[in-house]
């Protein structure tokens, strides 16, 4: 199985980041003495400074300006007090109190308070004899000397200004056997410009295609590198992020990496003002044997929140997911780390023991993509079997979120690009006993299973198989086929069709859609875009007050295929994600309201236009039969009422029942409907297509075959 | 009124070279009020030694910009300001740039034009501030727009790229600085002629007596 592979990896590709670097320690900063007399440099404010701001604030590393002197840190005063304030510096999201971890940067309530009185009495120096030794930095490798150290072949070119820049470099190893890695050791070169650093391997040459294919040294993107079974053997290495220090894993545990094998690094750039060229260092260190056991990883919800069906509408200020899980055997958890994109806001991981007792996990209450940390728990949390981990993680798709990547905002779905979101907690633990190791396997594999069905029912499993180069799986491959195969499902008749929520209410018709709206959309479907993003803006939004209005939901489909069929800027993988969302709307509407005319004529009208140029993917004999059958519900609700239609409203739902029954080579019902036209629509363009028809009784081209009279308004 | 409480805490200093200069002017303040202010400290040299005169544009109006060598907002702006800089440049807009650093010296200049590949924006050293104190910046970067006719018709930032510190946004929504500069042109009032400017605080010269501040 190929899928399993793609979730292993993925699944502790980002997180492992934790073990491998960690925060700088800041340890106990003297007491500060808010109500003292005068605070000084010497006295109260160097002793803070050195141990929490000077592994980064120094010559040659990351952080933009040195405090290493009193002149510096007086010039810098102010801002010191502002951002100190403020809890931006020193960077650490993780909120105190909730879960205890190791190496916190964090300045106390009295330190905060005694830099800002020092700021207000005027920076005092005070006695030079006082002033605390600078703290010792090890210059050179951290961990000491590397078993392996590799080097960027190339430098890339970072441009002064623009957005941030996700790029992935390939170093070949040069490894002659099978490692185990107990850490490895990040040493960028520009290091104001480098926000964070993930590490993989990968077989060699797997990346070769699209290597420098751009003509710069990498290829660009997010896509969890070491994480594609098409490249295996591969795995993840852990993680750097600004401000860490480099770690060994934990209790003797390792990493495998495959001789041969090509080291991948992937970088998160933030332009400067000024363009810079990185060429980044790694030393790697192995360990003598395998390691007796294996860091194992549980991710809430599964690989980053895939099976969520994460779909964040533009404007939502509190999108929620949430992930439960019980754990099968008693643990000891290491560490957590959060991911998620930009539009990320709060994590919340809460485990609760079988007896009710509550432990806090973790706590972000303003996530900042920029700062990818891990957190190591100050002591192994030990959890019993039975208990509870509770994930709860939301976003803001609003405009005023400053960080959202789209402006305006748009609908955000799961996916691997810095506009798409993800989002989950990651444990890496180990069961107590080592003989629970089968029970925990046994576990992993059901809870991966759960989520690669959501995954598979959401669509976006076969978004994730495309972009790493999948084939699709032939239909009925079992298992996997049968999450993919949505183009069975799109087959069925209607009334099969899956229902947004709510058992299908055949009778009435629901709300109806406002003129405007529905002339907004015509307009789209005859070209008019401006109309068409009118008339998708309105639907959503009056989908966001009330998912189940069926008319909106069908014509919110319908003009989404529209778009996704004719804009020829979507990349491919957009693409069909966008049409996989329309045709499962539409088939949700008509689950809801088979019986309203307009809901059928959505779907009818969309899919007989674009179903004759639609490239073989998915099914679309399943669509056109969708459509015929759509179009032969309309005809039968308006049955008696034929001569009250306008012309064209009658012209379009003869000509279309008629021309979709030709095309399914149903000749006799074809003829049926065409052999209605040209008594009922004297003279009109129907009737002279209907004649054209019956001369061959095959389907006509295209051009006689579309709107009549439809117009870009 | 945050402008009111600015003008208030003007240096007696200044008030002082303003009533011996004797050459107090009526110049409309960015309030739209009327406020006594000396030229005579508005002269300065760029690093090459030229005489400078940002409160006296030669053009329509000038752009003074206050930046320092090491300050991440303000570097990561320099992109910007010459985008800025060069698109007024054929309007009749000049620009030049105040380095409000605490210790730096022509050279350390020179290497920060270069390296953020200023090109042809005059650049002055405003050691003693005097520009910042006249021009009432405490924030680099810092806009600081004079007209032809030298009053300060825009204080602030140049844009909305930073929602507050260390929080940029992903997209620029507002366009203060290009907008003020646009209303000039049309002969318009600022839309907004007062922003706050986010950034690093421009620090007091620094004195002999070390562990004081210098008085305002």
């Amino acid at each position: 199985m190929r899928t399993p592979t793609i979730v292993v990896g993925l699944a502790a590709a980002v997180f492992v980041i934790g073990f491998l670097a960690r925060g700088e320690a800041p340890v106990q900063a003297q007491n500060a003495r808010p109500g003292a007399a005068a605070v000084t440099f010497t006295e109260t404010i160097a002793p803070i400074v050195y141990d929490n701001c000077v592994s980064c604030h120094r010559p040659g590393e990351a952080a933009p300006f040195s405090l290493i002197s009193y002149d510096d840190v007086r010039n810098r005063g102010p801002l010191i007090a502002a951002v100190t304030q403020r809890r931006y510096m020193p960077p650490w999201q993780a909120t105190h109190g909730y879960g205890e971890f190791a190496d916190e940067r964090r300045l106390t309530d009295a330190q905060i308070q005694a830099i800002a009185t020092w700021v207000k009495g005027g920076m005092p120096e005070g006695d030079r004899s006082k002033m605390p030794a600078m703290p010792k930095f090890t210059t050179g490798w951290r961990l000491g000397t590397p078993d392996l150290v590799l080097e960027m072949p190339t430098e890339f070119e970072v441009p002064a200004s623009g957005p941030d820049i996700f790029r992935n470099f390939v170093i070949p190893s040069g490894l002659l056997e099978d490692k185990w890695v107990r850490a490895v050791e990040f040493r960028p070169r520009a290091r104001t410009v480098v926000h964070h650093a993930l590490f993989a391997y990968v077989r060699a040459g797997a990346y070769a295609k699209i290597d420098g294919a751009d003509g710069q040294p990498g290829f660009r993107g997010l896509a969890p590198i070491g994480a594609n079974p098409a490249i295996a053997p591969a795995g993840p290495l852990g993680g750097w992020a600004v401000g860490a220090t480099p770690r060994f894993l934990p209790e003797g545990l390792a990493l495998p990496m495959s001789r041969g094998s090509d080291f991948v690094i992937q970088m998160h750039f933030h332009p400067t003002g000024k363009v810079e060229r990185e060429k980044s260092t790694v030393g790697i260190y192995f360990a003598d044997k395998a390691p007796d056991r294996m860091l194992r990883v549980l991710q809430l919800p599964g690989l980053f929140g895939i099976g969520q069906g994460i779909d964040i509408p533009p404007g939502e200020k509190n999108y929620v997911i949430s992930r439960s899980a019980t754990l099968p055997v008693d643990v000891r958890i290491f560490l957590t780390q959060p991911h998620a994109h930009y539009l990320g806001k709060e994590f919340k991981a809460t485990a609760t023991l079988p007896d009710g007792t509550e432990r806090p996990l973790l706590w972000i209450q303003d996530w900042d993509f920029n700062w990818q940390d891990g957190y190591n728990y100050k002591q192994p949390v030990i959890l019993p079997k039975g208990t509870r981990i509770d994930v709860r993680i939301t976003y803001d798709n609003s405009a005023s979120n400053p960080r959202n990547p789209s402006n305006p905002p748009k609908r955000v779905w799961w996916g691997e690009e810095s506009t798409d979101e993800m989002g989950s907690v990651s444990f890496g633990l180990i069961p107590v006993r080592k003989e629970d190791e089968p029970q925990w396997a046994e576990f992993a594999g059901q809870q991966l299973k759960g989520t690669l069905l959501a995954a598979g029912q959401n669509g976006t499993l076969q978004r994730l198989a495309l972009s790493q180069g999948l084939q699709l799986p032939a239909a009925g491959r079992g298992g996997l086929a049968a999450l993919l195969g949505r183009g069975g499902r799109g087959a069925a008749a209607p009334s099969s069709a899956p229902a947004a929520g709510s058992g299908a209410a055949s009778e009435a018709a629901g709300p109806t859609l406002p003129a405007q709206v529905m002339a907004d959309l015509f307009s789209g479907l005859g070209g008019n875009a401006g109309a068409l993003q009118r008339g998708l803006d309105a639907t959503a939004s009056i989908l966001a007050a009330n998912p189940s209005h069926a008319q909106a939901l069908a014509w919110h489909g319908a003009a989404t295929l529209y778009y996704s069929s004719t804009n020829p800027d979507l990349a491919a993988l957009d693409r069909i994600g966008l049409f996989q969302r329309a045709t499962k709307e539409m088939d949700s509407a008509v689950g809801i309201a088979p019986d309203d005319v307009r809901v059928r004529m959505a779907r009818g009208v969309v899919l007989r236009m674009l179903t004759p140029t639609m490239p073989r993917f998915g099914n679309v004999p399943g669509l056109i039969e969708n459509a015929r059958a759509d179009y032969q519900r309309m005809f039968d609700l308006q049955q008696g009422q034929l001569g009250t239609l306008s012309s064209h409203s009658l012209g379009e739902l003869l000509q279309g029942l008629a021309e979709l029954n030709s095309r399914q080579g149903k000749t006799a019902d074809a003829e049926k409907y065409y052999g209605m036209i040209p008594s009922m629509l004297k003279g009109t363009d129907y009737a002279a297509r209907a004649a054209e028809w019956m001369k061959t009784k095959q389907p006509l081209p295209q051009a006689q075959t579309n709107c009549v009279g439809c117009h870009v308004n | 009124m945050r402008w009111e409480r600015v003008l208030s805490g003007t240096s007696v200093v200044m008030l002082l070279a303003a009533s011996v200069s004797g050459q107090t002017r009526e110049e409309s303040s960015v309030s739209g009020q009327t406020r006594g202010e000396s030229r005579a400290s508005g002269q300065t040299r760029d690093i090459d030694g030229r005489p400078l005169a940002p409160f006296a544009p030669a053009g329509k109006a000038n752009v003074i910009l206050f930046v320092q060598t090491d300050c991440p907002i303000s570097n990561s702006y320099a992109p910007e300001i010459q985008r800025v800089c060069k698109a007024y440049a054929a309007k009749g807009i000049s620009c030049s740039l105040a380095y409000e650093d605490v210790r730096v010296d022509a050279s350390g200049v020179r290497k920060h034009l270069s390296e953020y590949a200023y090109n042809g924006v005059a650049a002055t050293i405003d050691g003693s501030r005097a520009l910042a104190d006249r021009a009432k910046a405490t924030i680099t970067p810092q806009a600081v727009v004079v007209d032809a006719r030298g009053a300060i018709r825009y204080r602030g930032r140049i844009d909305n790229f930073y929602s507050s510190l260390g929080k940029p946004r992903q997209h620029v929504t507002e366009h203060d600085l290009t907008d003020a500069l646009d209303a000039i042109l049309a002969g318009k009032p600022v839309p907004k002629p007062e922003t706050e400017a986010l950034g690093c605080f421009i620090a007091r010269p620094l004195d002999s007596a070390r562990g004081r501040q210098p008085k305002r």
